[in-house]
């Protein structure tokens, strides 16, 4: 099973991304965060900011802890090779998937 | 087969209505209930469970197993669609049909507007269905991890089955949503709770989030199991390997994931703030990229292979085509200002044709031909498959292409007419002509595989030289599937070893003999697919049968507002699942027995890894996805809806609230307790501490249900309302927490349970674990979120 675990943590965090980001969106507008200022940026969209930050290291956490944690004992040889194989790709993916999905934090008016 | 009769024939006669302005063949409300029950019964009736059938009856023999991990569970789920289904179905002949269209928002569907039973019936109807649908998944996800052949490590595992694993995750978490809202609705209709009454602190845009939460997903459960069948037939009628086996894998993956985080897209002109909306448009254009990873290499697979232009390869050619323009249509809706645009067109309606037609339809035929010579034993006698996919090819393309023009000229969705000055008139009229060329192409199918059934030519063996094991089964297979179990070494086993049927036949594999009159299948570790367990399956037995009766009968009176028929109907049915238990599990140890391939494995109740086990996990989890889709309901209340914060709050049962987490709690270290005591061999402490257990769970319930009067004015507010769900839930899940510490109890005075066999007694535990933990958080809730939002 942490074969598979290890497979899917990238876009499990992209999940916990993608629900963080729309959860603190909705309470902020509602609380008037955009009105907050932190020098040049809203409390909104410094909160946004550290939330899809945070995000994006903790998948590029999961890329480079797999080398040591994922499961090395795996027989037969390709089976290891696979999952290995797997995991790096799908948490490249979801590593690409949260910059792409939070992009527009940079950009867009957070509460109209 | 009914199901796609009634929903392929019923869109003619829309039609017909719409091939002209200001037509009268149809009335407004009839055409509702055509609509409704067109797109309810190809979504719950006939899409989902075609490929669950499918599934039921390829995966075993695919994965080399002698049955599915639960029988009794599939035939369960079966009979609870069957009965679900026909309400859905009969309520048609007496004009009762749901009229609200098959995504039943609010307020329309509410009492108010949608007076009557009709609106109940999809609720009810469809939440039948769905928990056939959570049985299916859960038994999927178990029967792949569990149930494959000896050597069969993940990266050996056909495709199809890594399409199914991952579409049966994506229900385990996409259904609950639906099942949530829709016991909400019925909720409100019934009683008068206001979750979706704006008026009453509710908010329509809750059913709308809840319904899409399972509604985006289930376009792509449709999609994956038959982009599983591509995966499959494809490369044995290119003549080579698939090209990208893990590519393919992460592709799935990815989709799975991708999927379950789009659903905001069909709800972009609602009034969403803009960075909202730019989060969930930019996930729904990175779905096209895993789509896309597997359509090249699909194409890759053909360009670099001997392709035949067979039956089968011809749907998949059309497929091609047709799901090629839907996802780039998809694209193209996926961007906020064009949606904007074509909301509600019927350019939604082709570019949903053209994903659900193109992305499911056309695969499952290329299946159809391309395994009923397994299912029958035959081939097609005659060609007319051929000229059926040329009339449906035809008559989809001419019936939905230029309905996107119709979609663009404006005319909106779910119109029973329209006046003839709007320029709409000929492209409705051109794809009122395709559907009837369409009709007649489907007809021809269904006819064609009738002829097979009957007259087709006998054939023995593999036809097609696939290389997947399911073609090791005598044809038709025999209800074991396989004599003895093959140990698998390749992706291909039957281009390896071309004799491999006739020494399964043999009995020269895993468990060729009978042991103890025992059904026996192998058990393997989830990932290496080394031999871990001798799985003991069940034998036929009418319970399932006897338990859907009582399920189906607790939704008719849900239906017929007979309540106390309901409450005796739920009993029966919880009373009837609890004695399937009778008949499970050892009553004495056995250790490691011989496999008959020298090597030996326990039987699966001395294993800690047993398919029950990790059956009771994943029900836990779609549990959970329930849970999470009300906390969900309850935050966006609290945040998004009108009329909060709510003009009163639970003030009192702080000290209800304390003694309910604490029995919680308690239930939680008291399992843990009576598994200790097991293990150490002390079975009289070990039943002492279950009975504390269910102390500890009842004391909870007590202290709930004294909680949930103090609840103010659920009618009132969705405030109360919300809460009160949420409490009930709770006492929903103590109550079953202490039915699995009970059972537990019974089955260790059976002699079921001992220090080797501890299976009752560790999913009792988790049970016990999860109404702890869900306790808390929904306790949390309750009092924190007053506190917070001021």
């Amino acid at each position: 099973m942490a074969g598979i675990m290890w497979m899917t943590a990238g876009f499990m965090i992209w999940a916990s991304a993608l629900i963080t980001l729309y959860a603190f969106l909705s309470m902020g507008c509602l609380l008037g965060w955009q009105g907050v200022r932190f020098g040049p940026l809203s409390l909104q969209r410094l909160l946004l900011l550290l939330i899809w930050t945070a995000h994006a290291v903790a998948i590029i956490a999961v890329l480079l802890a797999r080398r040591h944690y994922a499961p090395q004992d795996l027989q037969p040889e390709e089976s290891r090779l696979f999952i290995a194989e797997a995991t790096s790709a799908s948490t490249a993916a979801a590593l690409v998937a949260t910059l792409w999905t939070g992009a527009p934090i940079l950009h867009a008016s957070p509460c109209v | 087969m009914s199901s796609l009769r009634s929903a392929g024939f019923s869109p003619c006669w829309l039609r017909a209505q719409l091939a002209t302005p200001h037509s009268a063949f149809l009335d407004a409300g009839l055409y509702n209930q055509i609509f409704t029950m067109h797109g309810t019964v190809m979504m719950f009736l006939f899409a989902i469970p075609m490929f669950e059938g499918l599934a039921m009856y390829l995966l075993p023999k695919m994965l080399g197993a002698r049955d599915l991990a639960f029988p009794r569970l599939s035939a369960y789920g079966y009979w609870c669609y069957l009965f679900g289904g026909s309400i859905l179905i009969l309520v048609l002949f007496f004009g009762l049909a749901p009229d609200g269209g098959w995504f039943m928002y609010t307020p329309l569907a509410s009492p108010t507007y949608t007076p009557g039973i009709n609106a109940d019936v999809w609720l009810i109807g469809v939440t039948c269905v769905e928990v056939s649908s959570i049985s299916a998944a859960v038994e999927i996800i178990v029967t792949v991890l569990k149930t494959r052949a000896p050597g069969m490590s993940l990266d050996r595992m056909p495709l199809f089955a890594w399409y199914l694993l991952v579409t049966a995750f994506m229900m385990l978490v996409g259904f609950p949503p639906l099942i949530v809202g829709s016991v909400l609705l019925e909720v409100e209709r019934a009683f008068g709770l206001p979750f979706f009454d704006p008026e009453r602190g509710g908010d329509p845009l809750l059913w709308q989030h809840l319904f899409w939460m399972f509604g985006h997903p289930e376009v792509y459960i449709i999609f994956l199991p038959a982009a599983g069948v591509i995966s499959t037939v494809l490369p044995v009628l290119a003549r080579r390997e698939i090209v990208g086996y893990t590519w393919i894998v992460v592709s799935i993956v990815a989709l799975g994931f991708l999927s379950l985080g789009l659903w905001v897209h069909h709800m972009f002109t609602v009034g969403i703030p803009h960075l909202a909306l730019a989060f969930f448009s930019a996930a729904s254009t990175l779905v096209a990229v895993p789509t896309a990873v597997q359509v090249f290499a699909w194409i890759a697979t053909l360009l670099t292979g001997r392709p035949q232009l067979n039956l089968p390869m011809l749907y998949v050619l059309g497929f091609f085509f047709i799901f090629i323009v839907g996802g780039l249509t998809g694209v193209m809706l996926a961007i906020v200002p064009f949606d904007w645009q074509a909301h509600d067109t019927h350019f939604v309606v082709a570019h949903l044709h053209y994903v659900l037609v193109g992305g499911f339809i056309f695969p499952m035929m290329a299946a159809a031909y391309y395994w009923l010579p397994h299912f029958t034993g035959r081939v097609p006698a005659y060609n007319l498959g051929q000229a059926a996919f040329w009339l449906i090819f035809a008559g989809f393309n001419l019936t939905f292409f230029i309905m996107h023009l119709t979609g663009l000229l404006g005319m909106p969705r779910r119109v029973h007419t329209y006046a003839a000055d709007l320029g709409w008139s000929w492209p409705n009229l051109v794809s009122s002509i395709g559907a009837f060329i369409l009709t007649i192409g489907i007809a021809l199918f269904v006819v064609d595989i009738a002829l097979q059934l009957w007259f087709g030519r006998k054939v023995r063996g593999n036809p097609w030289r696939a290389t997947t094991l399911e073609w090791a089964t005598s044809i038709p297979p025999p209800v074991y599937n396989f004599a003895s179990i093959p140990a698998i070494e390749s992706r291909a086993p039957l281009r390896d070893m071309p004799s491999l049927r006739k020494q399964l036949a043999e009995g020269q594999g895993y468990l060729g003999f009978v042991r103890n009159r025992w059904l026996e299948t192998i058990g393997v570790d989830m990932v290496t697919g080394r031999v871990d367990q001798i799985i003991l399956l069940p034998r036929s037995t009418f319970l399932p049968l006897w338990s859907a009766l009582a399920t189906a009968a607790f939704f008719v009176s849900v239906l017929v507002q007979i309540y106390a028929l309901a409450i005796l109907s739920a009993v029966a049915t919880v009373m009837s699942l609890l004695s399937w238990s009778n008949a499970s599990g050892l009553t004495r140890d056995f250790g490691p027995m011989p496999t008959g391939a020298d090597e030996k494995a326990p039987p699966h109740p001395e294993s800690l890894s047993s398919p029950p086990w990790w059956g009771a996990v994943f029900t836990v989890i779609a549990d959970a996805a329930c849970f999470a889709s009300l906390f969900f309901g309850a935050l966006f209340l609290w945040v998004s809806a009108p009329h909060w914060p709510p003009p009163f709050r639970l003030e009192q049962g702080h000290d209800l609230s304390l003694v309910a987490a604490m029995a919680l709690m308690a239930a939680m270290w008291t399992a843990r307790r009576a598994l200790a005591a097991n293990a150490e061999g002390v079975s009289h402490r070990r039943e002492q501490w279950l009975v504390v257990t269910a102390c500890a769970q009842l004391a909870a319930i007590g202290a709930l249900t004294a909680l949930t009067p103090l609840v103010p004015a659920p009618s009132q507010h969705a405030y109360g309302a919300v809460t009160l769900a949420l409490v009930v839930y709770l006492i929903l899940q103590a109550a079953v927490a202490t039915l699995f510490a009970l059972l537990a109890w019974w089955r260790c005075r059976r002699g079921f349970i001992s220090p080797m066999r501890s299976l009752d007694l560790r999913i009792a535990r988790l049970w016990q674990d999860y109404a702890a933990a869900t306790g808390i958080a929904t306790l949390v809730l309750v009092h924190g979120m007053p506190w917070l939002m001021g």
